[in-house]
């Protein structure tokens, strides 16, 4: 009796220490911001509330549209604790409640599903179960590993999930709305947990968790389920749920998301690919014994063998009357599991394949982390259902045997969550950086700076990182947050930390800065409207600490110390005389001619194919103001129109040098040995099983050619010569080893299977493209071959005679592949392209060429085919960068192939052999007197390739006569590996045979990366000869720079200029402009420099439409307007401009932050303006073509620029609070009606 | 009185569900292949066993039980090999296979 009355307190105890506990992990004033929800709210969440929740845009890089709203309540609440007490606190409370609800929802389910079988059990028994399940649940592996640290916003579903099993299993089977009303409260405080943000977690866990608790009421508690009252309460919960969910449903149909769930492309590339590639690391046996997937195994890990063992002992034991809930739960069990892991036989991972075809399945790419918590929940359901059983069919002693073992195995799994450890963490590939910071106070003065800059301009922050990550030091240097940036969440300022930030170019920013193209920052600067650079010159977020990790990436490109940064920022277009400081931080404002404000207006609208890039071109398009629109958007014909032809490069399959990649097959059979016939049956198997995928054929065949050779070498000593031919041998020859132990049996099922290999070449590939590119892989396979199997005749310990009889074998059998191979030789002065024309712009256009590298005029004379059209030139234009073709061609709409030709410039014109040897030049043949013996790297004839750059692929052509003689030639380039001290890397990048008499052709393409800063050839003898001499003529190296092959239209730039209106505009808060225009006489282009989105909406002030609907909304925006009014947000017009620009033309007033000021409702029901006209710009941004008809010829009048989405949270969020507060009041009449009730 | 497959099937019941269990083992730890042919001939036959000797779902469990053993044996020895996965996977169907007979009990 006494012990079940202790049991009965010791839930309560134990929920208290696990409260408590959290509130020992982080050091006074500490805390545990960063990872990828920031954490920020726990810190200044009313800030956090106003900048990032309450407006549906994003706050960093170039912007667009997101939905944050879920996350209201839940920060609000915490806004209520921060009233209290300090962040560090607030994080405890937040941990400790997960920890402690976690455990009493555990608890308090297990002992409801026991209860009923009371007859069955103790009350001590039930007590001890369901404490040991609830335990079970929290510190089980899986549940300690799912990210405490940094924890995200979703995070709350450890505790939320189960506690809301329990009401619904307390509703369903006592009937009780009072556990339905709680419900509904709790979902809207913690709505995070069933938003579209947590969809994996919520759909993982509730459908399953409806049907299980349908099948218990139903037909093992032979209950009737209350359908009213489920019914109520699903309709309720939609309704207080709507804040959330109706914007998004109806954002996704604004944007065209909600047709993305259904492609192909979705599909296989965002969900099964991802699937795919973690699948094999996830182990059906870790879910068995309750371990966290993909986690190093310990001798702690070996005690979770008694979990699986407890729930098959609590099957095993037969008792008359057993329920079969424990059945049930296990099935559910199984269930889950294969969900969890997956690799249940290959039938059941085909099938679960197919699952990714079932629209939004998707969301479950990340399958074992996504499962993981509804798997443990129902593992803890059939421990806890077990655990009464199995120690009731146990002797006494064994059943403290069972219980220590359990909580032993689960206290040191939960030991690093317990102590604290593992919030405590270093960040990850540092050098011990602390994750956990206090706060400095000087970086709150940084970010109250952001908060208080004038302009509208965005902020790009250095030292850049990869991913969009923010970095700074906590006080005292001591930690470092790494996470969302503070401007954008807590200053509301758009900034760039990351590169990922800068789309579309992030990349085009990295290579300018590798490629010292200051110009095209600058201008990178005015089209990201990059106002501030802000620069961060702490040692601690950079350098030593962060060698890798977040830095890795960009590192190739940007300085790599903090000293090397101090050099570069003079680079950048800003005024480093005038910098704003704080402390030990500045911000440097963007030159004035670099800046473009985040709105202006252009007259010239420019329609191109590739608007992005377009925009770079500065020779092409020198007028910043000139608007790029992309071309194929556009319904009508226009005259400004520019069309880019796109490369048909068959060398961009090569960025990465793979035809040079070499195989490194294992060898452990030899040829003579009798196990040889399996690994011949074994290859052909395999061969026969890649057939299904093209690329694995050819790379296994690859890979067994090269073992064909790497057994040449390694036993070829050894090896029978017979001197007579021998055909390769069959499949019914592998009884007889010796039948393969021959040079000739050897070189035979090479050249026998180099031959299926070519054929594979010809007979798999889709076009003639791609059978060239295989063809040149080959070809450099074979190249190698060849250079190791003459290699190894050289040093071989055969007789003399014996290896220049198996050198002619060789070089007779090679000769036959490569005649078969027929490789092409690329002509480097052609280049090809493909034109697509839109219909509507077909017409007359001029061509113009343009190189990167060097001037239009080197390349004269120019030619261009396109379809039966041949154009030439020999003009130049844009100070001769610029080859302009002289006649015109006509281009009809649709594609069409093109063609240029250009003359090549090889690098090679200015230098000259030097080393060891001498050359002669003769009627344009280079004789190479080569003298060295050693063979090594230093000797031979070598000449250095001028103008070699990183990030290139280059083409290296030459015709050669080698008399007869063997010679090697190699291609070395120079690396940087830090630029600091200069230290270079010189790697080999191939090295080949050339033996011919007579000329031959050889060509290489080479894909040289980032880092290469310089190259040189090498020529040496191959053969034992102490001197011999080469012939080479025609030799080049050309970058492969195809031409940017432009069409323009004749009547490009012929158009009238426009006048420019006058503009002044002001934010409202970031889902709000409002534009004042004035002297609109003629159409003109509004530019908005934001991420384009299409709810991004124009709103003229004073036209309103008359539909119900719309007039409606005037009703409902006078209502919310004078709401706003009421609660303080009064406007105050003013005039002040706080900047302008284009003189005076684009002018910014003064820009204010109101999430009720009553403009932001004043438009409500007025006509959208130029909505067909609206097309990203540069790429990326927003641009209405505006005329004035559009606005009833009016020549001065108001625009709000307006994100539409943001009206649907207004008007939702207020339905939410009124079900909200619907639900209180019900709750309150339910209480008042239950004591009114017990005293009468 | 002919000897009939039936009546061998019948004398021998403990020597052909040895046989089935030894054809589990060894599947587990010496075939190492990821063939769901064997498992799934295996379970079928098993099933028959069960159907044909009226086996309850406690010689299932029993059987799981032993499969159990050979899957933390293999866990402890070498973590999770291929052994220890394929046991994971026969202990999930003999799982299943113990409950469906069960709920038919």
């Amino acid at each position: 009796m006494r012990l079940s009355r202790l049991l009965r307190f010791l839930p309560v105890f134990i929920a208290c220490i696990l409260f408590v506990i959290p509130f020992f992990w982080l050091a006074p004033g500490e805390m545990d911001l960063g990872g990828d929800s920031s954490r920020l709210y726990f810190y200044d969440p009313l800030t956090y509330l106003k900048t990032h929740l309450l407006h549906g845009v994003i706050l960093s890089g170039v912007g667009g549209s997101t939905l944050s709203y879920f996350a209201i309540p839940y920060v609000l609440m915490l806004a209520g604790f921060r009233i209290l007490f300090s962040p560090t606190i607030v994080i405890a409370i937040s941990q400790g409640m997960k920890l402690s609800i976690a455990f009493l929802s555990g608890y308090l389910i297990v002992k409801e599903l026991l209860f009923h079988d009371d007859k069955l059990f103790s009350q001590a028994m039930i007590e001890l179960s369901s404490i040991v399940a609830g335990l079970f649940y929290i510190f089980s592996p899986i549940i300690v590993n799912s990210g405490w640290d940094r924890a995200i916003l979703t995070h709350t579903q450890v505790f939320i999930y189960p506690l809301m099993f329990y009401l619904m299993l307390r509703y369903l089977t006592t009937n009780a709305r009072g556990y339905l009303l709680f419900m509904l409260l709790l979902s809207y405080v913690f709505s995070i947990n069933f938003s579209f943000f947590a969809a994996p977690g919520f759909f993982a866990f509730f459908p399953l968790s409806l049907l299980y608790l349908f099948l218990y009421v139903r037909f093992i508690r032979r209950k009737q389920i209350p359908y009213k009252g489920v019914l109520i309460g699903l309709g309720l919960f939609l309704l207080i749920q709507s804040f959330h969910i109706v914007p998004h449903i109806l954002g996704l149909f604004v944007s065209g998301e909600f047709a993305g769930v259904f492609s192909e492309e979705s599909i296989i590339v965002r969900g099964m690919d991802y699937f795919l590639g973690i699948a094999p690391n996830i182990k059906v046996s870790a879910g068995f014994f309750n371990l966290a997937q993909m986690r190093k195994i310990t001798v702690i890990s070996w005690l979770s063998v008694i979990f699986p063992l407890l729930f098959i002992g609590g099957l095993l034991v037969k008792k008359p009357g057993k329920p079969k809930l424990l059945y049930l739960t296990v099935l559910f069990f199984l269930v889950v599991l294969f969900f969890e892991t997956a690799n249940i036989t290959s039938v059941g991972f085909t099938a679960y394949k197919y699952f990714f075809y079932v629209p939004g399945f998707k969301m479950f790419r990340n399958f074992f982390a996504q499962w993981s918590m509804v798997f443990v929940f129902y593992y803890m359901i059939a421990v806890g259902l077990s655990l009464p059983w199995v120690l009731g069919a146990v002797r006494r002693s064994l059943r403290f045997v069972i219980v220590g073992l359990m909580v032993t195995s689960l206290g040191l799994s939960a030991y690093p969550l317990l102590s604290g450890k593992m919030v405590n963490d270093i960040h990850y590939q540092t050098k011990n950086v602390k994750q956990n910071i206090r706060m400095d106070p000087v970086f709150e003065r940084v970010v109250a700076a952001v908060r208080s800059l004038p302009v509208d301009g965005k902020i790009l922050s250095l030292p850049l990182v990869g991913p969009g990550y923010q970095l700074f030091a906590g006080l005292g240097g001591e930690g470092v947050y790494m996470g969302p940036s503070l401007f954008s969440y807590l200053a509301a300022r758009n900034d760039f930390t990351g590169f990922d930030g800068m789309a579309p170019y992030g990349q085009i920013f990295l290579n300018a800065v590798l490629r010292k193209q200051w110009d095209m920052v600058k201008r990178l600067f005015s089209l990201l409207n990059i106002k501030y650079v802000f620069y961060n010159p702490d040692p601690e977020i950079y350098e030593e600490n962060f060698p890798k990790f977040p830095y890795d990436f960009v590192m190739k490109y940007l300085p790599k110390t903090q000293k090397e940064y101090q050099a570069f920022m003079p680079n950048l277009p800003i005024d480093e005389q005038h910098p704003m400081t704080v402390d030990r931080f500045s911000f440097f404002p963007t030159e004035s001619d670099a800046y473009l404000p985040h709105l202006f207006t252009g007259t010239n609208a420019i329609y191109t194919n590739y608007p992005d890039l377009f925009a770079f071109n500065q020779q092409l398009n020198p007028n910043i103001k000139d608007v790029i629109l992309p071309v194929y958007e556009i319904e009508q014909a226009e005259s400004n129109v520019i069309l880019e032809a796109e490369p048909v490069n068959p060398f961009a399959k090569f960025k990465e040098n793979a035809h040079f990649h070499k195989h490194a097959p294992f060898l452990s059979v030899a040829m003579s040995d009798l196990q040889y016939p399996f690994v011949v049956i074994k290859e052909k198997l395999d061969l026969l099983r890649a057939k299904r995928s093209h690329r694995r054929y050819f790379d296994l065949s690859f890979l067994f050619l090269t073992k064909r050779i790497f057994e040449l070498d390694r036993w070829g000593d050894a090896m029978p010569i017979l001197r007579k031919p021998q055909a390769a041998p069959r499949l019914k020859h592998v009884f007889n080893p010796l039948r393969y132990n021959t040079w000739e049996a050897a070189l035979a099922r090479y050249e026998e299977q180099a031959g299926w290999v070519m054929q594979w070449i010809l007979d798999s590939n889709p076009s003639e493209a791609f059978i060239e590119i295989d063809t040149l892989k080959a070809k450099e396979q074979f190249d190698q071959h060849r250079k190791r199997l003459l290699s190894k005749l050289k040093g071989s310990h055969l007789k003399e005679k014996d290896v220049s009889y198996l050198r002619i074998l060789v070089e007779a059998m090679f000769g036959r592949i490569y005649q078969r191979l027929n490789a092409k030789i690329y002509d480097m002065s052609f280049s090809y392209y493909k034109l697509k024309v839109p219909p509507k712009q077909a017409g007359e256009y001029e061509v113009l060429l343009q190189f990167e590298n060097t001037p239009a005029s080197a390349h004269l004379p120019y030619q261009l085919t396109i379809g039966d059209q041949t154009v030439t030139g020999s003009s130049t234009e844009a100070e001769n960068v610029v080859g302009k073709l002289q006649d015109t061609v006509t281009l009809k709409g649709g594609a069409a192939p093109l063609v240029v030709r250009s003359k090549p410039i090889s690098l090679l014109s200015e230098t000259s052999w030097i080393n060891s040897g001498s050359a002669s030049t003769k009627e344009s043949v280079h004789t190479l007197s080569l003298t060295n013996v050693s063979n090594d790297y230093i000797d031979g004839l070598v000449r250095e390739i001028p103008g070699w750059q990183g990030d290139r692929q280059y083409m290296i052509t030459f015709e050669y006569d080698t008399h007869g003689e063997y010679f090697l030639y190699r291609l070395f380039d120079k690396q940087l590996v830090d630029e600091e001290t200069g230290q270079i890397r010189t790697n080999v990048f191939f090295e080949k045979n050339l033996r011919s008499q007579g000329w031959k052709i050889q060509q290489s393409l080479v894909s040289a990366n980032e880092l290469s800063r310089s190259a040189y050839l090498q020529f040496l003898i191959e053969s034992n000869n102490t001197s011999a001499s080469l012939d080479l003529r025609n030799l080049s190296v050309v970058r492969i720079d195809n031409p940017h092959v432009f069409l323009r239209k004749t009547t490009y730039g012929t158009l009238s200029a426009f006048k420019s209106p006058k503009i002044l505009f002001r934010k409202i808060n970031p889902t709000k402009y409002q534009i004042d225009v004035s002297g609109a006489t003629d159409p003109y282009i509004l530019v908005f420099l934001e991420a384009f989105d299409k709810h991004w909406q124009l709103v003229d002030s004073a036209k309103e439409e008359m539909s119900i609907a719309a007039k409606t909304l005037r009703f409902l925006g006078r209502i919310y307007g004078a709401l706003g009014m009421w609660l303080g947000a009064k406007y105050t017009p003013s005039d002040e401009i706080t900047a302008s620009y284009f003189d005076g033309s684009v002018a910014e007033g003064k820009h204010i932050y109101s999430f009720l000021d009553p403009r932001n409702f004043s438009s409500w029901g007025n006509a959208a303006v130029a909505t067909r006209d609206h097309y990203p710009a540069y790429g990326y941004a927003n641009a209405w073509r505006m005329k004035p008809s559009f606005v009833d010829n009016k020549t001065d009048y108001t625009l709000y620029l307006e994100m539409s989405n943001q009206k649907n949270f207004y008007l939702f969020f207020t339905l939410s609070t009124i079900v909200l507060l619907f639900i209180i009041g019900w709750m309150i009449f339910l209480l008042v009606r239950r004591k009114y009730a017990t005293r009468h | 009185m002919g000897i009939t497959v039936r009546t061998i099937l019948h004398q021998y019941k403990q020597v052909v569900l040895t046989i089935f269990v030894l054809i589990v083992l060894s599947d587990i730890v010496f075939f190492k292949t990821e063939s769901d042919v064997m498992l799934f001939v295996t379970l079928a036959s098993y099933v028959g066993c069960i159907l044909y000797y009226k086996l309850s779902s406690a010689a299932t469990f029993r059987l799981s039980l032993l499969v159990l053993g050979v899957m933390s044996v293999a866990f402890i020895a070498t973590g999770t090999s291929v052994i220890t996965e394929r046991a994971a996977v026969w202990l999930f169907f003999l799982i299943l296979t113990g409950i469906v007979q069960q709920i038919k009990e």
